[in-house]
């Protein structure tokens, strides 16, 4: 038969060619399908540090389901609890990579976090470090760190920056303060950086005494009632959680109403758990932190799908954290397009991402591994719940001053 | 400066008793059974989710929860007695040990699968009352625990001293090959002594339950809290835990107020040694403990 269709141009010559295409495009397709990764996660999922660790487990539980609908990644996440113990942090960091897990999330605990980038940095496998403020976390040369969270020093003087912008708007400012904090690897660093940073913030207000006290502390009365006879008109705190409960319980009792109650680096005011428990004590304390950004365009949807998911849990610094700590990890093995650690690793370094659902800038770490443009939020507890007062373009509501007393409550 | 003094001073007594509190049931088995209860920081666990729950879900007063606590735990340490610890009475000291703390782990695994790591911190008005005289503040839980820990000891006193049982239990503490030969039930004794002391951990646990928060990680530091009460006021003695517990109280406040509040369990802990080097036995305990 006469070929009708043109010179050369056959059915046969369609059909090979369509063949031809189709091959061609598919082992392209299947390169561009990012790989499955194995990602492990290290918190304080018991103990003392339970409250926030367990927040941090459903942030990254919750930020893997997402990062697989938004990167295409399915993420394998293996869970290790540090039972809130610094020292654990080798043992679980060591686990999860025997078990094969590429890249490390965690720790919370300052502690925790340095114990476990020992393992880290032995088996060259990165570790996102989601929240932990310690200096020390990326100045001691770790090499397979990368931290999403500022250092306690960045963190205190941002938060004093905003601190003294608003004491100016305030009628009779506090006019001194007694410093309580913890005596552990955050508590000591963050006190520190507290003494460095009002120094340089230049804050009108007059430190009175700084107030160590033990992380296992089952009371804290004489702490507060040293506090109180400093003669100091407010309280900066450095607590975790449980601690903050205490501190507000005993100035409830000893009758102190401290103007303001600020905690510029620590838990308390954005826990869950320190409205169950104070109640109508609870409002009124601040404190910054890295908090979501209720204007992102995806805080919305991501808030919901957590309430689906975790009905009588909120979303808050540490679950937020750990949830973008995971999208920083998808966004990396998508462009370093393996699972291998030191393809992770590589693309970690050139990471420069907008926060999905944090209040930061974009996302970028130096050659310490520390991420360049973290911000800070103010957080007043307001009707039980933590309402954002500044930065005033993401704000939702205006501050109370002074703090209503206790005893009016 | 002085008003300052006064409040740490009189928080240090109530916390003291608090701790005498919780240390009554370690030494109450110990002084009859010769046993040392490396569970017993547990059981006072138990005791605090009691309080802990029954607030939450009742709202019931402290004193009515500790009471309640005080019941189950009783039946749960009679039962333990007979089921485990009196096959274990006298069997050498190492074994026992194992066995208690064999317990221990048990009891914090059980509270761990039921109620969960989380520290549940009260939601009881209570812990944050305090009444007033003249310018000092009195914490009302920590005043209403003292109070408790002094009526019970008192009471457990008197009935040791004057009721035919207690003078059974102290026979059986005195000599227990003695008791056994004149015919007293020496096994059903330990058993109610061994109820009594865990009760008294239940019921301790219960009444803190304002002051401190439930977790089952408690459970280590009240054993040890336990320990260091008793053996500074001498094992066995109710005075002696009384004693030793209000030692302990003041030394912690005193040492925050003076040094750092973040040494003041170091210095519980350098009082101890200081009581192991000059008096072994404590305050209060009879030669040989």
């Amino acid at each position: 038969m006469r070929n009708v269709t043109g010179k050369g141009l056959t059915r046969r010559t369609v059909l090979g060619g369509s063949f031809g295409l189709a091959a061609g495009l598919m082992p392209w397709r299947a390169d561009a399908a990012p790989p499955n990764v194995k990602v492990g996660s290290i918190m304080p999922s018991s103990g003392v540090l339970a409250f926030p660790g367990q927040s941090c487990v459903r942030g990254i539980d919750l930020g893997a389901r997402f990062a697989k609908d938004r990167f295409g990644v399915e993420i394998e996440i293996v869970h290790a609890d540090t039972q809130s113990k610094p020292e654990n942090g080798r043992i679980a960091a060591d686990s999860l990579i025997r078990q094969g897990c590429t890249v490390l999330i965690g720790a919370w605990d300052s502690g925790a976090t340095i114990s476990a980038l020992q393992a880290a940095e032995a088996a060259r496998v990165p570790m996102v470090v989601h929240i932990a403020s310690a200096t020390q976390v990326t100045s001691q040369g770790f090499t397979q760190v990368f931290r999403f969270y500022p250092t306690s020093l960045t963190v205190v003087r941002k938060s004093l920056v905003e601190f003294k912008t608003m004491l100016a708007g305030l009628d009779k400012p506090p006019q001194s303060a007694a410093v309580l904090h913890l005596n552990n690897t955050m508590g000591q660093s963050t006190a520190a950086s507290i003494d460095q940073a009002w120094k340089e913030a230049d804050v009108p207000v007059k430190i009175t005494e700084y107030i160590p006290y033990d992380e296992k502390a089952r009371d804290l009365s004489v702490e507060v009632a040293k506090a109180k006879a400093s003669g100091a008109d407010s309280l900066i705190s450095v607590t975790r959680v449980n601690d903050a409960i205490m501190v507000t319980r005993e100035c409830v009792k000893q009758g102190w109403n401290p103007r303001i109650i600020f905690t510029p680096n620590g838990n308390g005011v954005q826990d869950k758990a320190y409205y169950e428990a104070l109640g109508k004590y609870a409002d009124g304390a601040l404190a910054s932190t890295m908090y979501y950004n209720p204007r992102a365009p995806d805080t919305e949807a991501i808030i919901k799908k957590f309430e689906t998911d975790y009905p009588n849990q909120w979303l808050d610094a540490n679950s937020g954290c750990a949830f973008e700590a995971v999208q920083i990890v998808a966004d990396a093995v998508v462009r370093a397009n393996s699972s291998a650690s030191a393809d992770i690793h590589a693309a970690l370094k050139q990471t420069d991402m907008t926060p999905i659902l944090m209040n930061s800038g974009r996302i970028k770490f130096d050659e310490n591994g520390q991420n360049i443009n973290s911000a800070i939020t103010l957080l007043q507890a307001q009707k039980g719940k933590p309402r954002v007062i500044a930065p005033l373009d993401i704000a939702e509501a205006s501050i109370q001053y002074p703090i209503q007393p206790f005893e009016a409550r | 400066m002085a008003l300052l003094w006064a409040n740490v001073i009189l928080s240090g007594v109530l916390m003291g008793l608090v701790y005498g509190l919780i240390a009554l049931g370690l030494t109450i088995i110990f002084g009859v059974i010769r046993v040392v209860n490396f569970a017993h920081g547990a059981l006072v666990v138990f005791g605090l989710y009691v309080g802990y729950f029954t607030g939450l879900w009742w709202g019931m007063p402290t004193i009515v929860a500790a009471l309640i606590a005080g019941a189950l735990m009783f039946v749960l340490g009679y039962c333990l007695e007979i089921l485990i610890v009196k096959r274990f009475v006298t069997r050498p000291h190492h074994v026992q040990f194992i066995v208690f703390i064999g317990l221990s782990l048990l009891f914090t695994g059980v509270q761990l699968i039921s109620f969960g790591p989380d520290p549940r911190p009260s939601v009881s008005q209570l812990s944050f009352e305090t009444i007033t005289f003249g310018s000092i503040r009195v914490d009302l839980a920590r005043l209403q625990a003292a109070g408790a820990t002094t009526v019970l000891i008192l009471a457990l006193a008197a009935f040791l001293k004057y009721s035919s049982f207690g003078r059974f239990i102290r026979a059986a503490a005195d000599n227990r090959l003695g008791g056994l030969i004149v015919g007293i039930p020496i096994p059903r004794i330990y058993a109610i002594t061994f109820g009594i002391g865990t009760a008294c951990a239940g019921f301790s646990g219960a009444l803190i339950s304002p002051l401190f928060d439930a977790q089952p990680y408690l459970a280590v530091d009240f054993t040890l809290l336990a320990f260091v009460t008793v053996i500074v006021g001498g094992l066995g003695s109710f005075v002696g835990a009384l004693i030793g517990g209000l030692t302990i109280g003041v030394t912690e406040a005193v040492a925050a107020l003076l040094i750092a509040p973040s040494m003041k369990t170091a210095f519980s802990y350098g009082l101890l040694i200081l009581v192991l080097i000059l008096r072994p036995r404590g305050f209060f305990g009879a030669k040989g403990t």
